[in-house]
């Protein structure tokens, strides 16, 4: 099925012109560029009404012990860091 | 206003874990606002991390992190060269600083936006960089 385009001219930044020109032909990057328009769309549009259900579960859920000890946050960070370090 | 910032997972920690007023602001004016936000290529390990260390029951924390990574799937994880890397470690000798903070702080300078976040240590120590927010 054919499906109505518009030409457009985009300006990035360099840094991204050249990451881009490396990982896609050179036919091929109006299509990476749709197709990554219309997935970051996607993202808009769904990340609304997710924030305060998740702060609702997290609220009532069960903290382990000694959890409230930290003193401030990077005391907690550097704990659950080990994980990465 | 930037309408593209980056977050980095205290953010979302310290809403989710303390509940803290700036950091749950700051997602809820994500929401509402439909900002752009950039994050680093392991942020969710770091979310994953941050719960397996907090949470006391599994079965809370398997419900908790499904919830919280599918609101983190609308973030970027920003894509980092080998070059980039290089930066980041010669920015995180500078100050002082773990790679892992700074990528997300190298990912800010690079979009231009606002690093955003809640580790008061890493804050003290980079915020002569610029591009970088304590939500307290």
């Amino acid at each position: 099925m054919s499906m109505n385009t518009q030409r457009i001219t985009i300006s990035m930044p360099d840094y991204l012109y050249t990451q881009l020109l490396a990982a896609v032909p050179a036919g091929q990057i109006s299509k990476f560029v749709s197709i990554s328009t219309e997935k970051n769309l996607l993202k808009i549009k769904t990340l609304s009404g997710q924030v305060t259900p998740l702060l609702k579960l997290a609220k009532k859920i069960e903290k382990k012990s000694g959890f409230n000890n930290y003193k401030n946050f990077s005391e907690f960070k550097k704990v659950y860091r080990q994980g990465l370090a | 206003m930037s309408t593209q910032i980056t977050i980095d997972a205290s953010v979302i920690l310290s809403s989710i874990l303390y509940q803290r007023p700036k950091p749950v602001n700051k997602l809820k004016e994500i929401e509402t606002h439909k900002f752009r936000v950039f994050t680093a290529p392991f942020f969710k390990s770091e979310l994953t991390n941050g719960i397996r260390f907090s949470v006391k029951s599994p079965q809370d924390a398997e419900e908790l992190l499904e919830q919280t990574l599918e609101l983190c799937d609308k973030f970027e994880e920003f894509q980092l060269s080998n070059p980039a890397y290089q930066k980041i470690m010669d920015l995180a000798i500078q100050n002082s600083a773990t790679v892992y903070d700074t990528t997300y702080h190298y990912i800010a300078l690079t979009t231009k936006s606002i690093l955003y976040t809640c580790d008061h240590d890493y804050f003290r120590k980079s915020k002569h960089l610029g591009h970088i927010e304590y939500l307290g």
